[in-house]
């Protein structure tokens, strides 16, 4: 065996080596896969030299150089295909989809080369084997050697291009080293293969396979070293090593540290050097811990730990953080090392506190608010309160004043009555039939009268009466009409005269006196009864229903009423009261609440012109809209656009503080928003201000 | 001839009906009863009782009326007519204004409703009593 042939037998094992290499790169790219095919390709050339280079016979050597001539052919475009796919994104699309077309000549030049020779015809035998013997100026040679040095050529230009384009370094250096490889390895191999034959030095081997190792070199190296094709797992670990955030310690078997990250020495402020190699006490109060769990993991691999445990910093700053402890084993099981990731907790503490603190806050705020809310909710019921307080004593008066009537009146009948069954019969006793008859003639008309008479006009009757009977020359004239108007009856007629001139005429009209008397008390009575029992039923009607929650048919103007009659103290002092009713049905409402809201607008209005003014309630059907209107209008003062806006708010109000809550309007808005009503509002600074409720009638 | 009058002014008849039927049964023909169902009718009443040679010498008063108050009516009265004797008859107190009336017009009494008859007797007759003594 041929030492040449022992050489370029070892070129075909390091090709395939590479092929092999380039097979396992994961991921499998089509960059590799060029790659593998360019070793596969130089392989096969190799191996066929190797036996050429020892054949026994010319025609065997022959044989195993046409056989050889797949690869040598094939080399070039493989590289300028190689080159094509790496600077992909910075070659026009055009050029790279087409690249099959580079293909066509080296599978023409096979043909050739397989059939009859290509760059060779013949072979010599040399001291050191055979050796193909050039064909020297045949087309065949020249035309391979041309596009030999064009795909050469174009692949280091499109190398160049990429690599002056680029802003990596990475890729720079690889660019480079592929080029010098390439150019080194290629024209060695085109020196040694065809311009050292032409030149006529044919006693050299010709090995330009293994001239092209320094090519397949160069690939490796910038494949292997520079990342080519795929980042390396090893470089990918250890860059993420490098960047992530958490501290990585890596600890032999007796604590000691041997490797860390960067951020270790920049979070403990140590220098690299400084913690090489240096104890876990370096870097932690609490190392007993740390080798209480190195023992633990030592006798069994699989413990790991995470626990929170403060890390010293050069200034003896402690620094939470959480540590996970792991044992790192190799590939026959045992433990050689320890890695330590440790956390800074700050930000996570920081966080928690911040969430907690946030907790709180919402916590209190939701507790404010509730507060807030019930707060509201006493107002609310305390503004109710201060108009009912207001109309209680309004109606304490209304009560009072007819229970003093009543209670009056009861004592005057009460000595009235036996004074009058003591004087009747003694009276008829002095008088004629005649007398008697006209006696109860007026008993009669006082007991039916039922005409009321103001003040003022009784002492007009009186007067008249007084001049005719002054004119029927009557003694103490007055004090008879007095009697006589009392008893209902208003003129003079000569039917009476027997009985103003009777003898007893004094003692007769006292009797008539008290008998008019006990009449006027029992009617008066009455009258303070009625007056209460209408109040009595304003406050019934007022709250009458339950809160069961279901709507009732209710007559709008019965409410209305029922609060005028509560307020009727309060706006007799000086109020008009205007009352425009439409004929309307009753509408499902919540009677109860339209009273609050009838009771604050009316409170309000007389308010607002100090019970001197008009006040104007109405209720008109608006048959178009599907809608009742309710109005309360008063002529005071009026309000300003300004707190026309404000006046719905809670809280507003324009009265002195203690006054008003400010909650009436608020509570009236929220009644007419549970009917599915609105309520508009009208008001002129010195004209007054005019409520509309609108309430479906549906 | 009778020329000693009483005044009695409130806005509600009953009121009056029944201040007439207590008075007239206590007092009989002792007085002339006046009554007047609002401030300015009762100054009709007093301007009317005076031009007559009538004097008047108790006026009872509500406080809470239309228009003019109790307070205010006694007041310009006893600016007029300083010797009445002022009662004060009412069914809502108002602290301030018999406070004012009692310093600015000489009130006599302050009854509230309901009141009872010994109460109104009695402060009748003080307030005679009073006039007598003057």
């Amino acid at each position: 065996m041929q030492l040449v042939s022992l050489i370029t037998f070892l070129a075909a094992g390091i090709y395939i080596y590479l092929a092999v290499y380039g097979l396992r790169m994961k991921p499998r790219t089509r960059l590799n896969t060029v790659f593998v095919a360019l070793c596969l390709a130089c392989a096969l050339w190799a191996c066929c030299i190797g036996f050429m280079f020892s054949a026994p016979s010319q025609s065997t050597a022959w044989w195993w150089f046409r056989m050889s001539s797949p690869g040598w052919c094939l080399g070039p475009p493989l590289l300028l295909n190689f080159s094509l796919v790496l600077t992909e994104a910075r070659v026009s699309s055009q050029l790279y989809k087409k690249r099959f077309w580079i293909y066509i000549p080296a599978l023409i030049f096979i043909a050739i080369a397989m059939n009859k020779g290509l760059t060779a015809n013949t072979l010599t035998h040399e001291s050191f084997g055979w050796s193909p013997l050039n064909s020297g100026q045949s087309l065949g040679y020249w035309a391979f050697t041309c596009y030999y040095i064009v795909c050469i050529g174009s692949s280091i230009a499109l190398l160049w291009r990429w690599a002056a384009r680029s802003t990596l370094v990475r890729e720079k250096k690889q660019a480079r080293i592929v080029i010098a490889c390439t150019l080194i390895g290629t024209l060695l191999a085109f020196f040694n293969e065809s311009l050292l034959p032409v030149l006529g030095y044919n006693y050299i081997p010709k090995m330009p396979v293994v001239l092209w190792l320094i090519w397949a070199y160069g690939l490796w190296v910038a494949i292997s070293k520079y990342s080519f094709m795929y980042v390396t797992p090893v470089v990918a670990t250890n860059e993420i090593i490098r960047s992530i955030d958490d501290l990585l310690i890596m600890l032999d078997l007796q604590g000691r540290i041997i490797e860390v990250n960067p951020r270790v020495s920049e979070l403990l402020q140590f220098s690299y050097a400084d913690l090489l190699l240096s104890t876990i006490e370096k870097i932690t109060d609490d190392p007993a811990t740390i080798r209480n769990h190195l023992t633990r993991s030592q006798n069994n691999p699989s413990h790991t730990i995470h626990e929170e445990l403060p890390l010293k910093t050069r200034s003896a700053l402690a620094i939470p953080t959480a540590v996970s402890l792991s044992a790192i084993k190799d590939e026959f099981g045992d433990v050689i090392c320890f890695a330590l990731v440790a956390r800074d907790l700050r930000p996570t503490l920081a966080l928690q506190s911040e969430i907690k603190e946030r907790i709180r806050a919402e916590a209190e705020l939701k507790q404010a608010y509730a507060e807030a809310e019930i707060t509201q909710r006493e107002l609310a019921e305390s503004e109710k309160m201060a108009v009912l307080g207001q109309l209680v004593a309004g109606i304490a008066h209304e009560i009072n004043t007819p229970l003093g009537a009543i209670n009056s009146s009861v004592g005057s009948i009460a000595e009235a009555v036996p004074h009058a069954l003591e004087q009747i019969p003694e009276v008829f006793s002095w008088l004629t039939a005649a007398e008697q008859q006209e006696f109860m003639h007026m008993l009669d008309i006082a007991l039916n009268s039922d005409t009321v008479l103001s003040m003022r006009e009784k002492r007009a009757l009186r007067k008249t009466l007084t001049e005719q009977l002054e004119a029927a020359e009557i003694l103490q004239a007055a004090s008879y009409a007095d009697s006589l108007v009392n008893l209902g009856i208003y003129d003079y007629t000569a039917t009476m005269l027997p009985l103003l001139i009777h003898p007893q005429n004094e003692l007769i009209f006292k009797a008539l006196n008290n008998i008019s008397s006990l009449i006027r008390g029992v009617k008066n009575i009455q009258t303070a009864t009625m007056k209460v029992r209408k109040i009595v039923f304003a406050l019934k009607n007022f709250a009458r229903f339950d809160n069961s929650g279901e709507k009732i048919s209710f007559d709008v103007r019965e409410g209305l009423e029922t609060v005028l009659t509560l307020y009727y103290h309060q706006i007799k002092q000086g109020t008009e009261l205007m009352r425009e009713y439409d004929e309307v049905a009753a509408i499902l409402c919540y009677p109860d609440e339209l009273n609050q809201v009838w009771t604050n607008l009316v409170n309000n209005a007389l308010h607002a012109m100090d019970y001197k003014g008009t006040l104007t309630v109405g209720v008109k059907e608006l048959p178009d809209q599907g809608e009742l209107m309710v109005y309360v209008g008063d002529t005071g003062h009026g309000m300003t656009a300004e707190t026309r806006e404000k006046i719905f708010n809670p809280f507003f109000t324009t009265k002195r503080a203690g006054e008003g809550s400010g909650l009436g309007l608020d509570i009236v808005k929220k009644i007419i928003e549970k009917h599915e009503g609105r309520i508009e509002v009208d008001s002129e600074v010195g004209l007054g201000t005019t409520f509309r409720i609108f309430l479906p009638v549906a | 001839m009778v020329d000693l009058a009483i005044l009695c002014v409130d806005d509600e008849q009953i009121i009056l009906t029944s201040l007439e039927l207590q008075l007239k049964k206590h007092f009989g023909n002792q007085f002339i009863y006046e009554f007047a169902e609002s401030a300015g009718e009762a100054m009709e009443i007093i301007d009317e009782l005076v031009e007559g040679g009538i004097r008047i010498v108790l006026i009872v008063s509500d406080w809470l009326m239309p228009g003019t108050k109790g307070d205010e009516f006694l007041i310009n009265v006893h600016q007029q007519h300083p010797e009445v004797v002022k009662v004060m008859l009412t069914g809502q107190a108002d602290l301030d204004a018999i406070e004012r009336t009692k310093n600015q017009a000489d009130l006599h009494r302050c009854l509230y409703k309901p009141w009872t008859e010994d109460e109104l007797k009695e402060a009748i007759l003080t307030g005679v009593e009073r006039i007598d003594g003057k």
